[in-house]
């Protein structure tokens, strides 16, 4: 049998924001070998910053396109333009936060190094983004992680650092071996890989009242786990206290916002895009994980005096309030918060706005951590007392950082729990939209008690000077960003409806 | 222009962010350079907007972003400028810059300078933004921010225990006002399904066209009054102004005078087709402005420090106000508001000028003959006390003059002529206490200690905004001149028309062709030219006459709930309407402008022959009239009897409220359930063994319990 070779060409045009990062992480590899070490710091952080803003601007020309290309494998769609901006700048503001840490503290690390691997995890996340086939997914996952497993041992005279990464190692490919599995189960039920063609194969055959194949029940359950794992759901979120405790400073900030990112596009692309059909049977098990996941995190989080645990706890909560978004999802299509809120699908757009509120004030508060290990102070709470009276600006970035957190008006925290809460009322769940507001008063607990630390203990010890300019300049861009893109929500919100352009093709076919 | 409207607020919410972030730090002494040009831009750009709206005659609308989009409560913030805004911004700005001007000499080498020129600005922008709001809850967040501005500079010198207890006074006595104002705004959006102003189903247009229920209305009207009695220090809630005065005095220029204390008159001014139906709700404001206006007066003429009296005299201007608004005298209101701004602002800063001058003494009883120590301070302040006593030609004059017209031919109320007597006892007493306090400032011999007291005028800083605002004090008057028919009322008349609401650009954009013949008999100022001759022949004659015949005319147009559209209605209330508010009978205004001088220079005359001549003795006319003066002296006993009425039980109430429900049931409560969460997050933390072996069993038994029940539940594997 001869081979059918239909060719076409790719359009290359479409993945220019990829190719942006890819050719990014090649010129760091290049600038690592052939730039004086001296001027690394300079000139590396430069290239970085100017290569992720290259690819924000360039995503700026994809706003309103809805095409694939590479036979299906990728798309760009609203979907990929929303998350590829979440990640593009949580990685200007982890180069920023990172830069300073990485040349002066824990012993000098190679950082022409770190901007490699960064720039290769903040390409495999894009690709998860604009992924259209359970392989693009998986090697995009597995792209990131492993460049993510290496920066968490970053730190590598600390034993704790790569006690953390190894850990994580260890869990990540016992979790990317289940996901495989999951897909290879989905695969070998519908026939093929492609999501379109997932869906389309699905919604022919699933419907009534009839039991699920239990083959195809099986590899949703596997998929579960696999996500869930990445994302960082109870039970199956071992991994980060360790690893985000282990890990420098910026790259736990990193870690706690990309790799979870990529998670959640992924659950996106396989869940809402692939596997829409069987929304009924994720729905509830969503539910149920976002419940555990938001009750365990923020319990656990109030017995933590190391700030960095307490962050990682706080992390595991948000991945609940932002599964709870995604179980709001309600495949009934429509126009989202837009015009004539109330008809549309709003959980997806409720959870894309989560990820990006995340991004700023979680990335800010362990950059604000960060920059007190610059003046030499440690990462338990008392470690934070009295630092309103030495550091007034700060204390003042770190406060707001934690009152979003918690969900506190008009900071975007509280709007990114608020578009979640109303997409899960309008999705029935009224005891999930419940338990987000009961457990983020249990929240209040220990992002106040940080606060209250700061403003009324008394300083210790004399703090180290330090220049951390860039970093400052971050800081002070996440806390304005955390008070203006919470008050000016509506334009972000309307950006994030357009995700619902990934799903045309399959709607089309399931004559949704 | 319209697209550079939103620079007007934002010039001093700039000047606030960096003096409050560099002002410690780096501008220290020079907060005021970024502060004062930052108010002076917003200025001029009101100057443009004011131009501009005189010239095309349509409302400037800027549409900046959607806040709440919440299925139908949409809350857009849109700035939006009409005659009225307009009017608003160039007195918040004029008075606002001259204040500026008037603290760097005033504030100088205080420990708190920048914060002082931090927290002005920011005054400016909320006051700003609150005339700009195009919806009630935009308004409502304003109205707030300038009462937090108000408390923070009322408690400026917050060591000083006075002033910070005035200013938890100030803003909790605002909270019983905004209280009922937000309970307004929900009622508004329960009634209308909307809470913007403007287009088509705006407030405005809906009222005009009759929704919502007469009771609705009445409620509704009330607790936006509520609200307006907080703000503007109305009876029974005007206790917290005079307090107000422990603020730096620049601060009581402008905001417990000029500007902010007059936001509860604009707002019922700006919600006038709330107001227009409900008579009840308008006979409420009328019964409260005329008693504030006369009470406020009573108190003035005895208490003996300078700012007090100054105090109190606003109190009983806001009332003039008031009960202007409550007759229907919709633009006189107006207008007594800007002229007031300009000379009450003035006296401020001029009592300001005096304590500076005297060493921070504030007693009147121990001044006197400061003319020969402090001439450019007294000849304003004279000014400013001719305006404020209403005397020919001074802007105080026109615009009282007006008001008490306005009431007296009011075809709305009923009590009208009752209002306007009140209003001429109120006026003479206004210039009695004021010439009391010029003649005994300025006046008569030094009653004060000349070997160690020695009077200066103040700097150049402090004079020259006194002179510039003399001018206005002054002249002000004439853009109301001839009475009813003045530039300004020309300029005004378009806002307090029916159907400007429909016609304004609402958020669905312009539209020109509003419900302009329904809503025709709930309104003042209603179409003039056709049909009115008849009317404007009888008027010439028999004004008050007139007056009543329209007060049934509009009375007739308001009970026809369902007809009121209907063309009789219409040209029965147009009718009456037209004729008065436009053409009061020459002889009306001749005798009440007479009436108006007689009795302010009759209250400057008492005031002389008490404290200049001597002919009468002020303390023996008190001693005769013992308890009448103690009870003005001790304010009618108001914060005595709210002390005994409010405070003390509520003090009761909430010591059993702490020890019994506080402790004993929500803190056992809470700290039951902390301590409870605290227990289980110590258990579940060993969970995390750090034992990696540990952490992928726990995997997969979660994924095995995961497929498991899911398995059995939901597949048909196991049947």
């Amino acid at each position: 049998m001869p081979l059918d070779l239909n060719l076409e060409t790719p359009d290359l045009w479409l993945a220019l924001p990829q190719f942006i990062v890819f050719g990014l992480a090649i010129a760091l590899l290049f600038g690592d070998a052939f730039v004086a070490r001296t001027r690394h710091f300079v000139w590396l952080t430069g290239l970085s910053l100017v290569g992720y803003l290259a690819a924000l601007v360039a995503l700026v020309g994809q706003a309103n396109e809805n095409a694939t290309t590479f036979y299906g494998l990728f798309r760009a769609d609203g979907l990929t333009v929303f998350l590829s901006v979440i990640i593009l700048s949580a990685a200007v503001l982890t180069v920023m936060v990172s830069a300073s840490y990485v040349e002066r503290l824990e012993g000098r690390m190679p950082i022409g190094e770190f901007y490699v691997l960064l720039a290769f995890s903040v390409l495999g996340a894009m690709l998860v983004a604009a992924a259209g086939d359970l392989v693009m997914v998986f090697v995009g996952i597995e792209l990131s992680s492993l460049a993510t497993y290496v920066l968490a041992a970053f730190a590598k005279r600390r034993l704790t650092s790569v006690e953390g990464a190894l850990k994580y190692f260890l869990l990540g490919i016992f979790a990317s071996a289940i996901l495989a599995y999951g897909m290879a189960w989905v695969y070998g039920v519908t026939g093929s890989t492609d999501l379109d063609a997932i869906a389309r194969s699905l919604a022919a055959s699933v419907g009534g009242d009839e039991f699920l194949d239990p083959a195809l029940l099986l590899g949703l359950l596997l998929l579960t786990v696999g996500l869930g794992f990445k994302m960082a759901a109870v039970p199956f979120h071992f991994w980060t206290p360790d690893a985000y405790d282990g890990a420098p400073t910026p790259v736990t900030a990193f870690m706690s916002v990309v790799p979870k990112a990529a998670a959640f596009a992924a659950t996106v692309r396989i869940f809402v895009q692939a596997l829409g059909p069987l929304r009924d049977e994720w729905v509830t098990l969503l539910s149920v994980l976002a419940l555990l996941t938001m009750a365990f995190g923020n319990i656990v989080a109030i017995s933590q005096r190391n700030v960095k645990r307490m962050l990682a706890y706080s992390s595991i909560a948000h991945t609940g309030y932002m599964l709870v978004g995604l179980a709001a999802y309600q495949a009934t299509g429509g126009t989202g918060f837009g015009a004539g809120a109330g008809d549309g699908d709003q959980g997806v757009s409720s959870l894309l706005y989560y990820i990006l509120a995340y991004n700023f004030m979680n990335i800010g508060a362990f950059a604000v951590v960060t920059w007190l290990q610059h003046r030499g102070r440690g990462l338990t709470l008392d470690d934070f007392g009295g630092l309103a009276t030495t550091h007034p600006l700060a204390a003042a970035a770190m406060a707001v950082f934690m009152v979003s957190l918690m969900g506190v008006p008009p900071l975007i925290g509280f709007y990114a729990k608020y578009y979640v809460i109303l997409a899960a009322i309008d999705a029935d769940l009224l005891w999930l939209a419940v338990a987000v507001v009961v457990l983020s008063a249990v929240s209040a607990f220990y992002y106040l008690r940080l606060v209250a630390v700061m403003y009324f203990n008394e300083p210790e010890g004399q703090p180290r000077q330090a220049d951390t300019r860039l970093l400052d300049v971050g800081i002070a861009g996440m806390v304005i960003a955390t008070i203006a893109l919470g008050l000016f929500s509506t334009p972000i919100i309307d950006l994030a409806d357009k995700w619902e352009s990934a799903l045309t093709v399959a709607g089309q076919v399931a004559g949704r | 222009m319209a697209n550079l409207l939103f620079l007007i607020p934002l010039l001093p919410l700039a000047a606030f962010v960096v003096n409050i972030l560099a002002g410690r730090g780096y501008l220290r002494d020079r907060a005021h350079l970024v502060a004062a040009p930052a108010v002076f831009g917003s200025w001029l750009l009101s100057i443009a907007a004011f131009v501009d709206i005189a010239r095309n005659d349509h409302p400037l609308r800027q549409h900046l972003f959607r806040w709440i989009p919440s299925g139908s409560f949409d809350v857009e913030v849109s700035l939006f400028v009409d005659q009225l805004t307009a009017v608003m911004l160039l007195v918040v700005t004029t008075v606002g810059f001259l204040v500026h001007v008037y603290s760097t000499g005033y504030m100088h080498g205080d420990g708190g300078y920048y914060r002082f020129f931090a927290y002005l600005p920011l005054f400016v922008f909320s006051m700003l933004m609150l005339v700009l709001a195009d919806n009630l809850l935009l308004l409502f967040v304003f109205w707030e921010a300038v009462g937090l501005c108000s408390f923070l500079l009322i408690g400026f010198w917050y060591k000083r225990r006075a002033a910070g207890n005035a200013a938890k006074k100030a803003f909790i006595v605002n909270r019983i006002g905004d209280l009922g104002f937000g309970l307004g705004i929900m009622l508004t959006f329960w009634t209308f399904d909307t809470i913007n102003f403007w287009g088509e189903e705006g407030i405005f247009a809906q009222a005009e066209r009759g929704v919502g229920g007469d009771g609705t209305m009445t409620a509704i009207a009330l607790l936006l009054f509520l609200g307006a009695c907080g703000k503007s220090a109305q009876f029974p809630l005007h206790v917290w102004l005079p307090d107000a005065m422990e603020g730096p005095t620049p601060v009581s220029a402008l905001i417990h005078a000029a500007t902010m204390v007059t936001a509860g008159i604009y707002m019922v001014a700006r919600s006038h087709t709330l107001f227009e139906r409900s008579e009840t709700a308008l006979l409420v404001v009328a019964i409260v402005g005329a008693f504030t206006a006369l009470m406020a007066a009573t108190i003035a003429i005895a208490q003996n420090d300078i700012k007090r009296v100054v105090a109190y005299s606003t109190v009983s201007q806001l009332g003039f106000m008031a009960f202007a608004l409550g007759t229907g005298a919709w633009i006189a209101a107006i207008f007594h508001l800007m002229t007031h701004a300009f000379f009450k602002g003035l006296l401020f800063l001029g009592c300001g000028s005096v304590i500076h001058g005297m060493h921070e003494e504030q007693n009147i009883q121990r001044m006197g003959n400061l003319r020969k120590y402090m001439p450019i301070t007294f000849w304003t302040f004279l000014v400013a006390a001719l305006a404020n006593a209403g005397v020919v030609p001074l802007a105080g004059f026109w615009s009282k003059d007006e008001i008490i017209v306005g009431s007296w031919i009011s075809e709305y109320q009923p009590i009208g002529k009752i209002v306007a007597i009140v209003g001429l006892g109120a006026a003479f007493l206004t210039s009695l206490y004021m010439f009391r306090l010029v003649f005994l400032t300025f006046f008569t011999r030094e009653r004060f200690d000349t070997a160690t007291v020695h009077p200066h005028e103040s700097p150049r800083s402090m004079a020259l905004p006194l002179v510039l605002l003399a001018v206005p004090a002054a002249l002000i008057g004439f853009v109301g001149f001839p009475p009813e028919d003045g530039p300004l009322h020309h300029f005004l008349e378009p806002v307090f028309e029916s159907g400007a609401a429909a016609e304004a650009p609402g958020p669905e954009g312009p539209n020109a062709e509003g419900g302009t013949e329904a809503a025709a008999p709930y309104t003042l100022l209603a179409q003039d030219g056709a049909g009115t001759p008849a009317g404007e022949a009888g008027a010439d004659d028999h004004g008050a006459e007139e007056g009543d015949h329209g007060a049934e005319g509009a009375g007739a147009g308001a009970a026809a709930d369902e007809e009121h559209g209907e063309e009789d209605g219409a040209a029965l209330g147009g009718e009456a309407h037209g004729e008065e508010a436009h053409h009061v009978s020459t002889a009306t205004t001749l005798t009440f402008g007479a009436l108006s001088t007689l009795v302010a220079l009759g209250g400057i005359a008492a005031a002389y022959l008490a404290y200049v001549a001597g002919v009468i003795n002020p303390v023996a006319v008190a001693a005769r009239f013992r308890p009448l003066y103690q009870f003005f002296l001790n304010k009618w006993y108001f914060d005595e009897l709210y002390d005994r009425l409010f405070v003390q039980p509520s003090r009761g109430l909430a010591m059993l409220f702490w020890r019994v429900v506080d402790i004993g049931i929500i803190d056992a409560t809470v700290n039951g359930i902390a301590v409870g969460i605290g227990a289980i997050s110590q258990r579940l933390r060993h969970v995390q063994t750090g034992l990696v072996a540990n952490y992928a069993l726990a995997i997969a038994l979660g994924m095995v319990v995961l497929v498991g029940t899911y398995l059995t539940l939901y597949s048909d594997l196991f049947r």
